[in-house]
């Protein structure tokens, strides 16, 4: 099941960072939309065409994720991880979970993936301080988008601009990622 | 409609079923290749469970704003499916829009607003039940036999209340309108 060696994952990751901006774009129109519309008068087309884009580049990006994992346990023993592999997917379905272990997740693929540091244990690596911004921003921007209720063009702006500036960060995170997993060599001699 | 909801009735009982059976299977061996394959199996059950749910939902959601007038509603028809998605919304979302689609299906009542409707118990019941078996299968701890048992029964117990759920809410949007006397609203 596991790889062999490191098979960098350029092409998922060009994917679900194209993808996650049109979702975050989809938001944004969604928003101009509310401003722009009629008391009352949700913008239907607009709304599903976004839950179709945000599955899709959720599958993506999921996809992603499960390569560059396969990638760290190539770098580092995938023992040492705080979640199992299945978790790469299940933690972003199951209620409560997809609060915290895609975090957890990708925090462990960051630290798996650096070479830099061969003797120190995975969970004593530095995490990145990207990845929980972009954990952040993901957060608040779906606490903001769940608020029912008659300030929907409020929270909903608000909740667009967190979710474009989580699809930036993301973007980054996964060029990151795939970078460090590219490397040849030791980035760094110490450390 | 009456289809969906008995073949969301079918899984969402070999749902629960799969839970119980990766709870007792961590009580019989340590085996990690035993136990994930059990734990796959479970999962692959839940998500076509849960798929066939939604659409179940999704159909309810429809019939239902045909007795009664979608305004009411809190949350737009894509939340649906959405709601059950997002993180942090999926925590009360499908929840508020079970109990809608509920009140939506009341044919009592067509001179009373659906925000001022009574909310269903048994989707409250439903609801902590299922809420309930899902926070108890992601603490620390929850690989532990025990835990995976209780999250387990929680987890029957909504997929029985989901059960009633279906069939009453099914039951509701099937029936005939009654002749009323009262003049048309």
């Amino acid at each position: 099941m596991g790889y062999e060696a490191v098979r960098p994952a350029r092409g998922a990751g060009t994917a679900a960072t194209v993808l996650i901006w049109v979702a975050a774009a989809s938001e944004a129109v969604i928003a101009v939309q509310l401003w722009a519309a009629v008391e009352g008068d949700p913008a239907t087309f607009a709304w599903w065409f976004s839950l179709a884009v945000h599955v899709t580049a959720g599958i993506a990006f999921v996809v992603w994720m499960s390569q560059t994992r396969l990638n760290s346990d190539v770098i580092t023993s995938k023992h040492q991880h705080r979640f199992t592999n299945m978790w790469v997917f299940v933690g972003w379905i199951l209620p409560f979970a997809n609060l915290y272990i895609p975090y957890a997740v990708m925090q462990d693929i960051w630290r798996g993936s650096d070479r830099a540091r061969p003797q120190v244990a995975l969970r004593q690596r530095p995490q990145s301080q990207l990845i929980t911004a972009w954990w952040i921003c993901f957060m608040a921007s779906n606490v903001l988008a769940s608020v029912p209720g008659p300030d929907v063009v409020t929270w909903g702006t608000l909740s667009a601009g967190l979710g474009v500036v989580a699809a930036m960060l993301c973007g980054r995170m996964i060029r990151q990622v795939n970078d460090r997993q590219a490397a040849e060599q030791p980035l760094t001699a110490g450390a | 409609m009456r289809w969906t909801g008995v073949a969301a009735v079918v899984l969402i009982g070999l749902a629960a079923a799969a839970e119980m059976q990766s709870a007792a299977v961590r009580w019989a061996t340590d085996d990690v290749a035993v136990i994930a394959t059990v734990v796959q199996i479970s999962l692959v059950v839940h998500v076509a469970a849960g798929l066939t749910f939604v659409v179940w939902m999704s159909q309810a959601r429809a019939r239902s704003e045909l007795i009664t007038s979608g305004g009411g509603h809190r949350f737009p028809a894509v939340w649906v499916f959405g709601g059950w998605l997002i993180p942090f919304g999926n925590l009360f979302i499908p929840q508020m829009v079970m109990q809608d689609i509920w009140r939506g299906s009341d044919r009592s009542r067509p001179a009373v607003e659906l925000e001022k409707r009574p909310k269903s118990r048994l989707v409250t019941a439903w609801w902590l039940c299922f809420v309930a078996s899902a926070a108890t299968s992601v603490l620390p701890d929850a690989e532990a036999p025990l835990w995976t048992t209780i999250s387990a029964a929680l987890g029957v117990a909504a997929a029985v209340l989901a059960g009633l759920m279906i069939g009453k809410v099914t039951g509701m949007l099937l029936s005939e309108p009654t002749a009323s006397p009262a003049p048309a609203a």
